[in-house]
């Protein structure tokens, strides 16, 4: 009897050495983002360093003039910008596949299994081979993505109706979504041969992902999104938690499976949404972060949507500061960089689970 | 808590064929009560019907005399404790935090101290309290199947209603989950829903049965009245002689 009592304080204890743990790695995660972040302001093409970079900020409060005009604009709204989308970019993109992993009880789903990324690659080819000419004029360089952001909502909105009718289970929304995505990379592929000499490499560079010409004001918008969606996905962290078991149990346990369902379909939609349209397709970081995170802090939301957000973010600064630096004054698209990085690892992970069964 | 089925019809999909028909049966407070039934017959669908997983096309649950209807699905969940026949978890984590979202209706945001120990407690009274940082996936099929009972003990309801508990489990664990089922009608005057394929664990260790047939209920009341060998031939369409043991234990 005492033997069993003391096996079960032990229990005890691994749990909550395991939660210490868990909290532990993602201090470490979070000090490794800032680190990341130090770097990532530190390098680049131009003759801005680190030191630059905080007394441009200072100025900035202060109204002092501590470096030139030069080097404060390329600090202030090129490299800052950049830096701060691309860690708020690869955090949505994390957060979004976070939870569409769990909805679908899949780690291998990512934000684009249900075919945004298609959808918002034919918005933006749209914008990019008719209306390259108007855009100048009229909306500067929103036109693309805010059709690629039209078009996004518009084939989730498509999906959500389509596998609605055919009763709404999770297998009938991924495969609708599959089929639609194949639908929009069709017309994608139809958009590249109708294209012209000038916007066929533009478009291309689009589908590669970049977060080379970001903006505050995409920052800002990136941002609020994001907030809004780490907010509500720590809240309901335990229904998601408990919406992994499936919707049998899910309901079971007390949970609304369809109305969590619903709210995390439309969260992970414009979660991604957004960030593709600003950024262009940006693969395997929404992939690969949460999985890496769960890896570490396992499957827990309370514990994994920070180390997502975190982690995605790291990960998408990482691969945009190599990309910028290989090959500098030249840079590769971001895109190429997770996915050369993303697809060895993803392999790794199907074989790995493969074996596992 | 009183739990009485009438009328309930039911199909998967909306022009799926009917698989419970005007199913009407009561599952009386503080008893062992069985579901039995050839494969197939709609246990586990009526089961479902008991949580709301499942919402019948006509009829009506009452446990107690509130109608299923009025209760959401929070309050069902603290009703009705379930184990399921299957479980799809493929990414629930540690057993100890799979059985911890058994107590989801209890739940705050953080977790409490005494969350903790109301797990340890379970799983220790299941004596699963070594797999309690193990992963639930890479668990074995009848080590699953305690863990899905602790959960369901978790959520301390007035009813348990479990799906087929032992079909992994060896004559130990089964002999434990029988006699747990027994406890929690004797010492702490709840009510056991089981559905169960061993008609002598049945007739040892539950008071009332429910007998199914292809979605409809042929008997249900005490079980040593209704588990004839006429009925058993009657649903499963096998001779059988029942043969009373007295107190002689029908397993050895
Ligand atoms: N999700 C589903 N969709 C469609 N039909 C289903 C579904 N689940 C069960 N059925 C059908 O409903 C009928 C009853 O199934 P149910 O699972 O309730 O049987 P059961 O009595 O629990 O059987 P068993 O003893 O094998 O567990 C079966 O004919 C089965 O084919
Ligand atoms: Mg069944």
């Amino acid at each position: 009897m005492s033997d069993s009592m003391s096996s079960k304080e032990e229990a005890i204890a691994k749990y909550k050495k395991l939660k210490g743990k868990r909290a532990g790695l993602i201090f470490v995660i979070a000090a490794g983002l800032a680190a990341m972040t130090i770097i990532a302001f530190a390098v680049g093409g131009s003759s801005v360093g680190l030191g630059d970079i905080f007394c441009s900020i200072g100025d900035f409060f202060t109204g002092n003039e501590t470096v030139s005009d030069t080097q404060r604009y390329i600090s202030l709204d090129i490299r800052l910008p950049r830096v701060l989308t691309c860690i708020a970019a690869g955090s949505s993109l994390a957060l979004a596949g976070l939870l569409m992993q769990g909805i679908f009880q899949n780690p291998l789903v990512s934000p684009y299994t249900l075919g945004i990324s298609s959808a918002a690659s034919f918005g933006a080819s749209l914008a990019i081979i008719f209306l390259s000419g108007v855009s100048s004029v009229v909306m500067g360089s929103y036109m693309t993505p805010l059709l690629a952001f039209g078009f996004s909502v518009l084939a989730m909105l498509l999906v959500f109706v389509v596998a609605k009718v055919g009763g709404y289970s999770t297998k009938t929304l991924v495969l609708t979504g599959v089929a639609i995505g194949y639908l929009f990379s069709s017309l994608v592929s139809l958009m590249k041969y109708v294209a012209n000499v000038d916007s066929l490499p533009d478009l291309v560079y689009w589908t590669m992902g970049s977060v080379a010409h970001t903006t505050w004001v995409q920052f800002y918008i990136i941002l609020g999104v994001l907030a809004a969606c780490i907010v509500i996905s720590m809240i309901l962290s335990w229904d998601l938690n408990i919406m992994t078991l499936g919707k049998d149990e899910a309901t079971a346990l007390g949970v609304n499976f369809k109305r969590i369902q619903t709210i995390t379909f439309i969260m992970t939609t414009i979660l991604t949404a957004v960030t593709v349209s600003f950024t262009g397709v940006i693969g395997f970081v929404g992939l690969v972060a949460p999985h890496v995170t769960r890896m570490l802090v396992g499957n827990d939301y309370r514990f994994c949507v920070p180390a997502s957000t975190l982690t995605g973010g790291l990960l998408l600064l990482a691969a945009d500061t190599i990309s910028r630096t290989v090959i500098a004054p030249s840079e590769l698209p971001v895109g190429i960089i997770t996915s050369l990085v993303g697809v060895p690892f993803y392999l790794y992970l199907v074989l790995r689970r493969n074996k596992r069964i | 808590m009183r739990l009485s089925v009438s009328d309930i019809c039911f199909s998967y999909g909306k022009k799926g064929r009917e698989i419970l028909h005007k199913v009407t049966c009561d599952f009386p407070e503080n008893k062992v009560t069985a579901i039995l039934g050839p494969n197939g017959c709609g246990k586990t669908t009526m089961a479902k019907c008991i949580n709301k997983i499942n919402i019948p096309s006509s009829g009506d649950i009452h446990f107690g005399d509130r109608s299923i209807k009025d209760l959401e699905r929070g309050e069902i969940a603290k009703i009705v404790g379930y184990v399921p026949q299957f479980s799809s978890a493929g990414m629930a984590g540690t057993v100890m935090e799979f059985v911890m979202l058994g107590r989801r209706q209890f739940l705050g945001w953080g977790i409490k101290d005494e969350d903790i120990q109301a797990v340890a407690d379970v799983l220790e009274r299941l004596n699963i309290t070594e797999l309690s940082d193990k992963n639930y996936s890479e668990l074995s099929g009848g080590q699953k199947q305690k863990v899905l009972v602790a959960r369901a003990l978790m959520q301390d309801s007035e009813i348990y209603l479990f799906d087929e508990p032992t079909s992994n489990l060896d004559i130990k664990n089964e002999l434990e989950i029988m006699k747990l089922a027994r406890g929690i009608v004797d010492e702490h005057q709840k009510s056991v829903i089981m559905v169960v394929h061993d008609l002598n664990m049945a007739l040892h260790y539950a008071d009332y049965a429910v007998i199914m047939k292809a979605g409809n209920v042929v008997e249900h009341g005490d079980i040593k009245s209704v588990l004839t060998e006429k009925t058993i031939d009657e649903v499963y369409g096998v001779k059988t002689k029942i043969e009373d043991c007295g107190f002689v234990n029908p397993f050895v």
